[in-house]
């Protein structure tokens, strides 16, 4: 059986989880940020869903240039979704840490990982 | 790097708030201010908010809306009319209009933007933590 570390899914996984985290906190930091914006509706980035359309490749729409002097719009079209709603302070506090301590345990996660990678590399040696 | 856009949009944030901040000072300060230059007692300011997308070139494909002052607006309410015949600002009436400006909800939109002020600081704090431990991978 082969096996190739360097297209670990695992890695692969949580290398997409991690930069979905951190969009996650810009949207967040967007939402807090406007908290006194007038008409402004909170935006929300739904983790779960994204990863899972990304790892089945329904990714989102993107726009295509076809010259090199197109502008090219925010691409990742329906991917944040505007919830609607006034920004709720205390939720996306909430938000904030919760999204936090997951990009947290990922990196834990992908370093246990890297961790095994490296025993292996290194024949078991201490 | 969408983490130090994040940074980037809580110190705008942080800058919005503390703009409100300092009109609120200044209309506090000002409560019995009856002499201005433009003449007239003085009138309560806003600041009034607006999203924008983040100052550099990455905000042009960024999906998180930071945010700006879009200007400073006076209030249009009438002033406060008092009956002080003695005053020296005091009409043919002896009426003395006090500026537009409310002590309490002043001191509530104080508090608000305080608390919104210290909300963007966590969001600093969080995403700095997080910078933090993104360097920590491999190690």
């Amino acid at each position: 059986m082969s096996w190739d570390p360097m297209s670990e899914p695992t890695i692969e996984l949580l290398a997409r989880s991690l930069s979905l985290r951190s969009r996650r906190q810009e949207v967040i930091a967007g939402n807090i940020a406007n908290l006194d914006t007038p008409g402004y509706t909170a935006r929300e980035l739904p983790f779960r869903e994204v990863l899972r359309a990304q790892l089945e490749g329904r990714g989102p729409v993107r726009l295509v240039s076809t010259h090199p002097a197109h502008l090219k719009p925010k691409p990742p079209a329906g991917e944040v979704e505007d919830r609607g709603e006034p920004v709720d302070l205390d939720q996306e506090m909430v938000r904030l840490s919760e999204n936090a301590f997951n990009f947290q345990a990922a990196v834990q996660f992908l370093n246990r990982k890297l961790e095994g990678l490296r025993t292996v590399l290194e024949g078991g040696k201490p | 790097m969408t983490l130090l856009d994040s940074l980037e949009i809580s110190a705008a944030g942080l800058s919005a708030q503390r703009q409100r901040l300092n009109v609120i000072a200044e209309n506090l300060a000002n409560l019995h201010t009856t002499r201005t230059p433009e003449g007239g007692p003085y009138r309560k300011k806003y600041v009034l908010l607006e999203t924008r997308p983040p100052e550099n070139f990455a905000g042009v494909l960024s999906e998180a809306e930071s945010v700006a002052v879009a200007g400073v607006a006076e209030s249009t309410e009438g002033f406060r009319p008092e009956y002080d015949p003695t005053h020296p600002d005091a009409d043919e009436q002896g009426m003395v209009l006090w500026p537009n400006v409310n002590p309490v909800t002043e001191m509530v939109s104080l508090t608000l933007a305080s608390r919104a002020f210290e909300a963007n600081v966590a969001v600093l704090r969080t995403a700095r933590a997080l910078l933090q431990k993104s360097l920590e991978i491999g190690r």
